[in-house]
């Protein structure tokens, strides 16, 4: 069964704020651009915070053949990113932000390719075979 | 040849498939070759130019002649496996193998020498040409596609310290010598188990071992210290880097997973095949290799024939034939050319039941198929040796191909008549039968060495136990003969069986001038077949030396280039159209949808709303409705795909005064201007209108298709060319939806929805609002000329919002607008639209956009060269309006404009329509001084005529622009 | 198809970038206006060119490449 290999499962809407600005503003926030930043989830926006919760979308895929599905469009070296690794890289012909956490990954992207990243997701899990 | 079983089918492993209509029994999971072979079929193939019977030649990806159409696809029959319900057919013929109505074709190959296809188009036969072409088309090609779609094929990247290609003798070797428990390894074999040609001769061992055993146990001990073993699975491409694609193949054949592997180090141990020897109709079936005469007997119990005839130049072949004899295969005779064989090999030989003949050469094949093989010996007598099958060896080609998809050079072994790799190169490491190496001890050496290098390189710590020996295998594949023969009469010798070559062609071509291998090549189309020279590129190189009188090593080799094996375009491409282009929906889309929009692809991938057909419309129908909402009473549409950006700091005024070449310095918060950004050629990149929110910060609008080409360059004028600014830039596209509210009732809607706009609200004003709470910015801009306002709001809220504007619209007779719509609105204003009239070549003044520039900024991109621009100014394309002579007719976009019939071309119809508003057709275009042309007549070429046109200025409707500023 | 060496990132594949080579520049004043436009060199050998880190950082990078064998030199 294909739910066995991994899940895909939609982060809601959550708070998104970005910074502009040298440093890193918040211990949360991540580097999208120099000199600008993002912070997800609740309680994190502080001042000069620009809203952008509705400007992206995402996913956590687990399992055992989390990795297997993500390494069919992405091409970083997943299997050595250790836990808690956050960068920005390529899928396919959309940019993504990955997270990789203790029991998979977190995927975040543009909302407008949220749907079609969703139907990427799904046919990678079809086509896994689970192995790493 | 009568091939049979040596090993009888039971019937748990019995599958019964299909071959051009025969049914008949396999073994299950044995390749359709060897099915073919064992059911005594000999003829199953016929050849790509000549249709020439053919049988089974090689084994695995070797073969040249075997295509078969399966429902998978086109594949060959030494790939695809036997299972329950295989139905093949061969490719290239009809309606069988066997009985082709295109074999009358070999009967006219006199008339189809090298260079065929070119010496039709030229010289006397170019009368020719339009009779043969339609025949050339349609023989074209081999076999046909299946109706239905492929499957997918998933991808996957992978990467690893050392990467072994070919899990034979040498690859199993290198393999070993990384201490494996440390490092990633990757070990990739095409077969279905390890051992390569250690598979098919049970007399070696290794290490004490039977050779089979020995590859079968170090694999599973390579696996068990976690080394990544891929059967069935083929490199196909090397690349800089260390990028290796791969193809692995499921148990029935098919293609499974692409690999894009990227390695530290490589090892290439990816051997050699056997060449045929070139004599007149060596391609009548029959004739094969020795070598997969030996894997058919060996892998799969299958017997090629029951009488065959070795035909060899080299000593590693007689351990051949004896191997094949050992398994049971009735192999009478050895014929080598060669003066004075081993005499140690031809006694074992000789032991063996076969009979040797030192110096004879075959001169020609008897029977189709084969029934024998004549040959002369070296004191002229000829004599003919009956026989069902004649097993060629005439040296190997060893496999460069990775060593050389990346560049890697080659250099010339005369002992082998082959090219090697001239050393590792760009972290590849080639051992064993591929990099020259001879006898089994120096595969294993070479193959230990090539993985200790590359282990070092890669920074993994190398295996210290001892390399392993082998006993036997120490016959080497050095070829002795110069077997070079000519055509005799009309018996062809063929040196490349798949795209039908002789060797007379390569001469002929030799002769004509086609000097260089590489326009040999294309002259007389030699290793351009699917199995791309891998029999005959040596003997073609050795002919054309021949014929030039060097040394084949200054001859040289064509370039190798992926794929290495044939593959299914299926494989490489997406073949799930939705998912091979990522595809943008707003948060209003699935409404659009909903509604029953023609939806379009237009502009970064989104999916927009075209039109919105109402029950019965027609297209045109439905965008004249669109079009007489907007300028009569109101419209809306959804703009949230525009590109938007926030650009704040203290610099940001200085910073986009300089990225624009419109002043945007001096406008004051909660104004906006239309503003241009060029390229530093001076030409027009991309428009938008740049709204001031603060004395700190600005709201950046940039059309669709360009706003991730706009971040780009924000940031590289922000980072490489102004970095001394503090400015920052945040693309947020995707947080604002954008609907836009218009015509003449619009202030009306929106009052009606509860969307209270500022007292004092001027054209290019922006304002933050409430709108059912939500704080939002409105806007009074537009794209069609009307009295507009553009609501900037929080994506998640657009729906809602969106349906609130429609149920307060509806007294005021509002319809949702398409791009169709708005394409028609901006004609009749003349609006330039990026892609259409800013094609990259036409400046700010060519569009009479020039009252957006303020070159008295002190600098900004583009400048020097708009400046330098406006010194020469004639000659320039420039945009006008254009009116049809006859005001039904829409002049078709892209048709040539000429000043009158006769004259060159002097532009193009840019975008044209019907305008419901006006009352007939109008058109933009972009024309060669065109404005001085105003009020002239020109003529359009149209694909079946020409039309006439008037020359106006390019604003057809409200020019003053009253009614988007009222 | 050599992996790019971004100093943020670690090295990545290629198809993360933006490559726009040698830019020209922005040019300033008439001298050298057509040069900086459409007088590049195309030269053999290492060449300094800039690459956008599209899918990555987002930094703009200037790297040095040999353009006769796309190592990238430092």
């Amino acid at each position: 069964m294909a739910s066995s290999i991994a899940s895909i499962q939609p982060i809601g809407r959550e708070q998104v704020s970005a910074w502009l600005c040298a440093d890193r503003p918040t211990d949360e926030a991540v580097s999208i651009a120099p000199g600008t930043w993002l912070a997800f989830g609740d309680g994190v926006p502080g001042p000069g915070a620009i809203d952008l919760s509705d400007a992206y979308g995402g996913f956590i895929v687990t399992g055992a053949g989390a990795l297997d599905v993500l390494m069919q469009g992405i091409a970083l070296d997943l299997e050595r990113a250790p836990a808690g690794f956050i960068g920005r890289a390529r899928l396919g012909d959309i940019g993504v932000l990955l997270w990789r956490t203790d029991g998979g990954f977190v995927l975040r992207c543009e909302r407008s390719y949220a749907e079609w990243l969703e139907g990427w997701l799904a046919r990678a899990v079809r086509l896994s075979t689970g192995g790493t | 040849m009568s091939g049979y079983r040596l090993l009888p089918l039971v019937p748990d492993d019995t599958v019964e498939i299909d071959f051009d209509g025969m049914r008949l029994s396999a073994r299950r999971g044995e390749p359709l070759a060897a099915s073919l072979i064992a059911n005594g079929l000999s003829t199953v193939a016929r050849s790509f130019k000549y249709h020439r019977p053919r049988g089974i030649v090689g084994f695995g990806s070797w073969e040249p002649n075997a295509v078969v159409e399966t429902p998978d696809g086109i594949e060959l029959a030494t790939n695809v496996r036997a299972f329950d319900g295989l139905n093949a057919r061969a490719a290239n013929c009809w309606p069988s193998a066997r009985f082709d109505a295109k074999s009358f074709l070999g009967t006219f190959s006199a008339l189809m020498p090298a260079g065929f296809y070119y010496k039709t188009f030229r010289g006397p036969g170019g009368r020719l040409w339009p009779l043969f072409e339609p025949m050339i088309r349609k023989a074209a090609g081999i076999g046909r596609l299946p109706d239905r779609p492929a499957a997918e094929t998933p991808k996957r990247n992978a990467h690893c310290d050392v990467l072994v290609i070919g899990a034979g003798a040498a690859g199993l070797a290198a393999a070993r010598a990384v201490a494996s428990n440390a490092s990633r390894i990757i070990l990739l074999d095409e077969g279905e188990a390890p051992g390569g040609r250690l598979l098919d001769r049970p007399d070696l061992r290794i290490d004490g071992v039977d050779g089979r055993e020995w590859a079968r146990l170090c694999a599973k001990s390579l696996a068990a210290n976690g080394v990544r073993v891929l059967a069935r699975t083929t490199a196909i491409g090397r690349y800089d880097g260390g990028l290796v694609v791969a193809l692995e193949r499921s148990p029935e054949g098919r293609p499974a997973r692409l690999w894009k592997i990227r390695a530290k180090s490589i090892v290439l141990a990816t051997g050699a095949i056997e060449r045929p020897l070139v004599f007149p109709d060596n391609d009548r079936p029959g004739a094969m290799l020795l070598t997969a005469a030996l894997a058919f007997a060996v892998r799969h119990g299958v017997a090629v024939g029951r009488e065959v005839v070795a035909v060899a130049d080299n000593d590693a072949a007689y351990d051949d034939a004896v191997a094949l004899a050992m398994a049971g295969v009735a192999v009478r005779h050895i014929v080598d050319p060669r003066v004075v064989p081993d005499p140690e090999l031809v006694a074992k030989a000789r032991a063996a039941g076969i009979e040797c003949h030192a110096e004879f050469t075959p001169t020609g094949i008897v029977g189709s198929p084969v029934r024998g093989v004549r040959l002369v010996g070296g004191d002229s007598r000829s004599r003919t040796l009956d026989c069902d099958v004649v097993a060629m060896s005439g040296g190997t080609t060893p496999l460069v191909h990775l060593h050389s998809h990346s560049g890697g050079r080659l250099r010339h072994v005369g002992k082998l008549r082959a090219f090697v790799p001239d050393g590792p190169h760009d972290g590849a490491w080639s051992a064993g039968a591929c990099n020259g190496a001879a006898s089994l001890d120096e595969v294993l050496r070479d193959g230990s060495a090539a993985g200790r290098e590359a282990a070092r390189a890669a920074g993994c710590r190398v295996d210290s136990t001892a390399p392993p020996r082998a006993e036997g295998g120490d016959a080497r594949a050095e070829p002795g003969s110069e077997p070079l023969a000519a055509d005799v009469a009309h018996r062809k010798a063929f040196v490349d069986f798949a795209a039908d070559v002789t060797i007379d062609d390569l001469r002929l071509a030799a002769r004509e001038g086609y000097e260089s291998v590489e326009l040999l090549k294309r002259y007389t189309t030699t290793g351009m077949a699917i199995d791309q020279g891998r029999m005959g590129n040596l003997a073609a190189i050795e002919a054309l030396a021949q014929a030039k009188r060097v040394a084949p090593g200054l001859v040289g080799t064509t370039t190798y280039r992926p794929p290495f094996v044939p593959v299914p375009f299926s494989t490489i491409a997406d073949t799930n159209g939705t998912l091979l282009r990522p595809s943008r929906a707003t948060t209003l889309t699935a409404w659009h949808e909903a509604a029953g929009a023609v939806m379009y692809e237009a502009g970064a991938h989104w999916r927009r709303p075209g039109y919105y057909p109402q029950a019965g419309d027609t297209m045109e129908a439905a965008v004249r409705r669109e079009c007489r909402a907007v300028r009569q009473m109101a419209g809306m549409y959804d703009s949230s795909p525009l590109g938007k950006f926030e650009v704040v700091g203290p610099d940001a005024a200085t910073f986009l005064d300089f990225v624009y070449a419109t002043r945007l310095s001096d406008l004051a918060p909660g104004r906006g201007r239309y503003a241009l950004q060029l390229h530093e050629d001076g030409r027009l990149f991309d428009d938008g209108i740049v709204f001031r929110t603060a004395m700190d910060r600005y709201f950046v609008t940039t059309t669709t298709g360009n706003a991730d080409a706009c971040h780009q360059r924000f940031e590289y004028c922000r980072q490489i060319l102004r970095p001394e600014l503090r400015v920052g830039v945040l693309n947020v596209t995707e947080q604002w939806a954008d609907i836009v509210v218009c015509g003449p009732r619009a202030r009306a809607v929106l009052a009606d929805t509860g969307l209270s706009l500022p007292e004092r609200f001027p054209f290019l004003g922006l304002a933050a609002c409430s709108f059912a709470g939500l704080p939002v910015q409105v806007a009074r801009a537009g794209f069609t000329g009307e009295l507009s306002f553009e609501i900037f709001l929080p994506a998640s809220a657009a729906p809602q919002a969106w349906r609130d504007l429609l149920e307060a619209g509806r007294r005021h007779a509002i319809a949702p607008v398409g791009s169709e719509a708005n394409h028609v609105l901006r004609i009749e204003k003349g609006f330039i639209s990026v892609g259409h009239e800013a094609d990259g070549i036409c400046g700010p003044d060519d569009l009479g956009l020039s009252f957006a520039v303020h070159a008295d900024k002190p600098d900004f991109v583009g400048r020097q060269a708009l400046l330098r621009d406006r010194a020469s100014p004639s000659g320039r394309p420039q945009l006008v309006g254009l009116m049809a002579r006859d005001p039904q007719f829409v002049l078709p976009e892209g048709s040539a404009v000429l000043r009158a019939q006769g004259d060159r071309t002097r532009g193009f119809v840019t975008a044209s329509c019907w305008s419901d508003a006006l009352g007939r057709s109008l058109a933009m275009a972009l024309i060669e001084d065109g404005r001085s042309l105003t009020g002239s007549d020109v003529t359009l070429a149209l694909a079946d005529g020409t039309a006439g046109a008037q020359v106006v200025p390019p604003s057809f409707y409200d020019p003053k622009g009253e009614r988007q500023r009222g | 198809m050599r992996l790019v060496p971004c100093p943020d990132c670690g090295p990545r594949e290629p198809g993360e970038f933006v490559c726009l080579g040698d830019s020209g520049g922005h040019p300033v004043g008439e001298d050298g206006l057509a040069e900086a436009l459409y007088g590049r060199a195309n030269a053999k050998g290492p060449v300094e060119e800039l690459w956008w880190h599209k899918f990555g950082c987002r930094r703009w990078l200037k790297l040095r490449r040999n353009s006769a064998t796309n190592e990238f030199v430092p």
